[in-house]
């Protein structure tokens, strides 16, 4: 076992030049609680760091894969990033059931042991959570889908040509069980669960991974009770795709979407300490222009942002049709990382458009690949 | 009154090649149309799906419109009417982007005629307020086209339609007689694999063994239906209960268990009770307790559960459930209080230890849905001993045929799914993943057994069946001259590019007709990946074929040339 030591371990105490910081999570770990140590840790990319996270009581699944992100991209400049385990047991076995462990290693290629310092995982924590009385037949279904490692984080390789029709399949058809669709029916939609695997996960993925093959996908669903924490009470699922410097792609996605005409007018765009992008899209950049004359956008405000990658017809339709479902069929939210930009597509609840878009580089992590978030609010 | 032509389209999703459509299908949708129309209605007939690879389907959904307009419908006169049958598919298959190319090319399509209209047929109504289906139809002019769904929803200009809503339902419930009934197996029995095998069953009563495990993996929605009618008869559907379930190696069970609950009012939950030792912690008070087995022979393991969850001071209903039930075995006496209910009867041919003759002859117990696609010598000679003999009535010419031969139809009846458990275990194996294109002598038994491998693999199978005059004589097999369904569908999987191909008969007995079928096969540039005649009679040949031979069973018995 890797010595448990407070601010050092490893090799860094061999080499004092290698002093490694810890940076400290809190208590809820989700983006936005994360976003600044987040940033430090992709940013300082000549800094070896320790992702302490002993205070950790609850994680929000999309926050670890950020996490996992970064910590990948990390690698890729040939540095290590240490880990310190929770102390909450709890969350300890969180981490340690959903297999997080494994994804770690996944993208860094080096077994998860090798990088914590202080406590390890304990027997308890890999154990199958004990069984209790449970309140109604949803959360009796939920406790063995998560015996049967439904919300567990998945890696794919989609390096090889058809991984990626591979994947959607694998993924769409782990969404049509039958039990899974029992709980949505009960808590999200009646007439419509069957959509979130008809349509949420096919045009979630295909969006993700629809312009640049190779690296790896890392999937992960999370449902909470409402209440137990802040963003808990939603059905999360995410993914990351991590060809690392063609992250733009699904932001250009986005921007040709609703540049489209017959879009553009039910969409109200806020770029919230962002400059928009000129896009490779010719439909976006005559949105750009109009909305340029209109003096919502400002001519020198438009970023110079191209990639070589041509966005399809069907792309924009399944697109539309993932927004459409997740806004307003399921009323719930898209995120996404993509390349430096951070949006949100949500319903507008202030004026006559009916979507919000809102883009920013508040979480400008360069080069970490693109991550999709889907949350649907459930109830009870 | 004028009569008005249809032009039916059957639209398969994520199928390596278009497949034949069989012409029962012409007389529903005269009825469809002419009940729309008011008019009297013939077909058109076409006779082959229109297809999108999973490849399509991902990255090119709009194809779709393309192979409409190339199925040649354009050149329908103004009276004509254009079904689009969507409803074969699994409604989760329908993915936005397709649906929308459907509607596009509905409402283009009815604007080349002023007489013209169309029915788009699918499995459900999509979203009103969500789904990007509804776009074209609301932007266009869609007075002309009729949206119905299997469910019994309609759909005509911006909004449901009471009046379609009547005629998709009993267009649905044709349907369902012309097409469905055809397929035995969409009853719950008929889901229900019986794997062959010698299965120690432990009873209170001593030992014994059982010939079948009844595997209901492919079969879990039926039977919670089966289960939730069943509590619901018993009075159990607001009453607060918990369900136990109980049955090692049935994780079908418990699943169907789990789901049953969900359908109660109650939204009672169940647990899976087969190793767990504090029940009673898991009941609360005011709830009663249902157990649910998967298989009852004797009843001696039910007995022996009940009392001990009696015994431990679970609150337990008076009725407790069994999915299937051995009547055959002579039912030990429950506990007193105690009734069983069983849903559906079965025949697990369970013996005592002692006389069992697998035991008797030093076989070893066979784990349940082995991974194993070799079949036993035992279980093999069962089913051959249980089907008639007859004079073998398909072959290769210029062979003789056996003068006796196992009917393979009959066998594929009775075992079917077995067998295609087995043949889907060793494509798992051989790493033969995604679309399967099977390619067979079109002959009655072998029909059977793909049926079974279609419904095992989940419909994403396309069965080219090459005709047996063809496969006697090549020169019928040419790659040009008249474009019959089964060479078209061999060149569309010459040129699809992810599939796996395997050749399939009952069994080879001369090397013949799987020496001709890789003839033809290679007259399309076709390498198959794998040859699975289901009894090999001829292993020894296996090396000079140009492809891997997997049987699921061998008798050395060359036929005489």
């Amino acid at each position: 076992m890797p010595p448990d030591s407070p601010d050092t371990g490893g090799e860094s105490r061999k080499s004092p030049a290698k002093q490694i910081v810890n940076i400290k999570f809190g208590p809820a770990m989700n983006p936005d609680a994360a976003r600044s140590q987040l940033h430090r840790l992709a940013s300082n990319l000549d800094t070896p760091f320790r992702v302490d996270l002993s205070r950790c009581v609850r994680f929000d699944s999309v926050a670890l894969l950020r996490l996992l992100a970064v910590i990948a991209v990390r690698g890729e400049h040939g540095l290590e990033t240490r880990f310190r385990l929770p102390g909450n047991a709890a969350a300890r076995q969180f981490l340690r059931r959903r297999g997080f462990d494994k994804a770690v290693e996944r993208v860094l290629d080096v077994p998860f042991r090798a990088l914590v310092d202080g406590k390890w995982f304990s027997n308890q924590d890999a154990a199958s959570a004990e069984l209790k009385a449970f309140e109604n037949a949803n959360s009796a279904i939920q406790a063995y889908l998560d015996s049967r490692n439904f919300f567990d984080f998945f890696c794919y390789d989609v390096s090889g040509k058809r991984d990626r029709v591979l994947l959607i399949e694998q993924e769409w058809l782990r969404w049509r069980n039958p039990l899974i669709t029992q709980v949505l029916r009960d808590r999200l939609s009646e007439q419509h669960a069957h959509d979130v695997s008809r349509v949420v996960i096919q045009e979630m993925f295909t969006s993700l991974l629809g312009f640049v093959s190779g690296g790896d996908v890392v999937c992960v669903t999370q449902m909470d009770e409402a209440g137990s924490y802040p963003s808990a009470g939603f059905l999360t699922i995410a993914a990351w795709h991590a060809p690392y410097r063609a992250g733009g792609a699904l932001f250009d996605l986005l921007m040709a979407t609703i540049a489209e005409p017959s879009r553009a007018k039910e969409f109200n765009i806020a770029f919230v300490k962002a400059r928009p992008p000129r896009s490779r899209s010719e439909l976006w950049s005559d949105f750009v222009g109009k909305h340029r004359k209109g003096g919502h956008i400002k001519a020198e405000d438009v970023e110079d942002e191209t990639s070589d990658v041509a966005v399809g017809k069907s792309q924009t339709e399944g697109f539309e049709a993932l927004y459409r479902f997740v806004v307003d069929e399921f009323s719930g939210s898209i995120d996404f990382w993509s390349g430096t930009r951070f949006a949100q597509v949500s319903k507008n609840l202030h004026g006559e458009s009916h979507y919000r878009v809102e883009v920013s580089d508040k979480d400008l992590v360069r080069d970490t690949g693109t991550i999709i978030a889907v949350r649907l609010p459930l109830s009870r | 009154m004028s009569v008005r032509l249809v032009y039916p389209r059957v639209v398969a999703l994520g199928k390596p090649s278009h497949e034949p459509v069989d012409s029962s299908r012409d007389q529903l949708n005269e009825w469809l149309i002419a009940t729309l129309t008011g008019q009297e209605a013939t077909t058109v007939p076409y006779d082959r799906t229109i297809y999108l690879t999973s490849d399509e389907l991902v990255d090119e959904p709009e194809s779709l419109e393309k192979w409409l307009r190339h199925s040649r419908v354009d050149s329908a006169n103004s009276g004509s009417s254009l079904v689009l049958d969507l409803a074969d598919n699994s409604y989760d298959l329908l993915r936005e982007p397709v649906l929308y190319a459907v509607s596009t090319f509905a409402v283009k399509w009815i604007s080349g005629g002023s007489g013209r209209t169309a029915a788009i047929i699918l499995p459900n109504l999509p979203a009103p307020n969500a789904s990007i289906f509804w776009l074209p139809l609301k932007a266009g002019d869609s007075s002309r086209i009729s949206v119905l769904a299997l469910d019994g929803e309609a759909w005509r200009e911006g909004r449901r339609d009471s009046a379609d809503a009547r005629i998709a339902s009993t267009y649905s419930e044709k349907r369902s007689e012309s097409l469905l009934d055809r397929d035995s197996r969409t009853t719950v029995e008929g889901r229900i694999v019986k794997e062959l095998g010698h299965f120690p069953v432990a009873g209170s009563s001593g030992e014994f063994c059982a010939r079948y495990f009844f595997d209901g993996s492919l079969a879990i929605n039926e039977i919670a239906r089966l289960l939730t009618n069943k509590l619901k008869e018993l009075g159990f559907d607001e009453q607060p209960i918990v369900l136990l379930t109980h049955g090692a190696h049935s994780d079908w069970l418990h699943e169907a268990g789990l789901l049953a609950g969900a359908k109660l009012a109650s939204k009672a939950p169940a647990y899976n009770v087969t190793e767990i030792e504090r029940v009673a912690d898991l009941v609360r008070p005011g709830q009663l307790a249902v157990p649910i087995f998967d298989v009852v022979n004797s009843g001696s393991t039910c007995s022996l559960i009940v009392r001990r969850l009696q015994e431990s001071g679970v609150p337990l209903a008076a009725t407790v459930l069994t999915v299937m039930m051995d009547r055959r075995c002579g039912l030990v006496e429950l506990p007193s209080g105690v009734s069983l209910e069983d849903l559906l009867e079965v025949s697990s041919k369970k013996v005592e230890r002692e006389k069992c003759v697998q035991c008797q002859l030093g076989l070893p117990f066979t784990p349940p849905l082995t991974a194993d696609y070799k079949c036993r010598p035992y279980d093999m000679w069962q089913i051959f001993l249980s089907v008639d003999w007859p004079p073998e009535d398909f072959g290769p010419a210029g062979v003789r045929p056996y003068a006796e031969a196992p009917h393979m139809g009959q066998a594929f009846t009775e075992f079917g799914d077995w067998l295609a458990y087995k043949v889907f275990v060793l494509l798992r194996r051989e790493q033969l993943h995604g679309e399967i294109v099977f390619v067979c002598p079109a002959e009655v038994h072998i029909d059977k057994l793909m049926a079974c491998l279609s419904r095992r693999l989940l419909n994403r199978v396309a069965v080219v069946r090459i005709p047996r005059e063809c496969i006697q004589d090549l020169q019928k097999c040419s790659t040009t001259g008249e474009e019959v369904g089964w060479k078209s569908q061999l060149k569309h999987v010459a040129a699809a590019s992810r599939r796996a191909i395997i050749m399939i008969d009952e069994f080879n007995g001369s090397g013949t007709t799987a020496r001709a079928m890789l003839d033809i096969l290679k007259m399309y540039d076709i390498a198959p990946d794998l040859y699975v005649p289901i009894l090999d009679r001829k292993p020894e040949m296996g090396h000079s074929f140009s492809v891997d031979v997997r049987s699921l069973y061998e008798i050395p018995s060359p036929r005489i040339q």
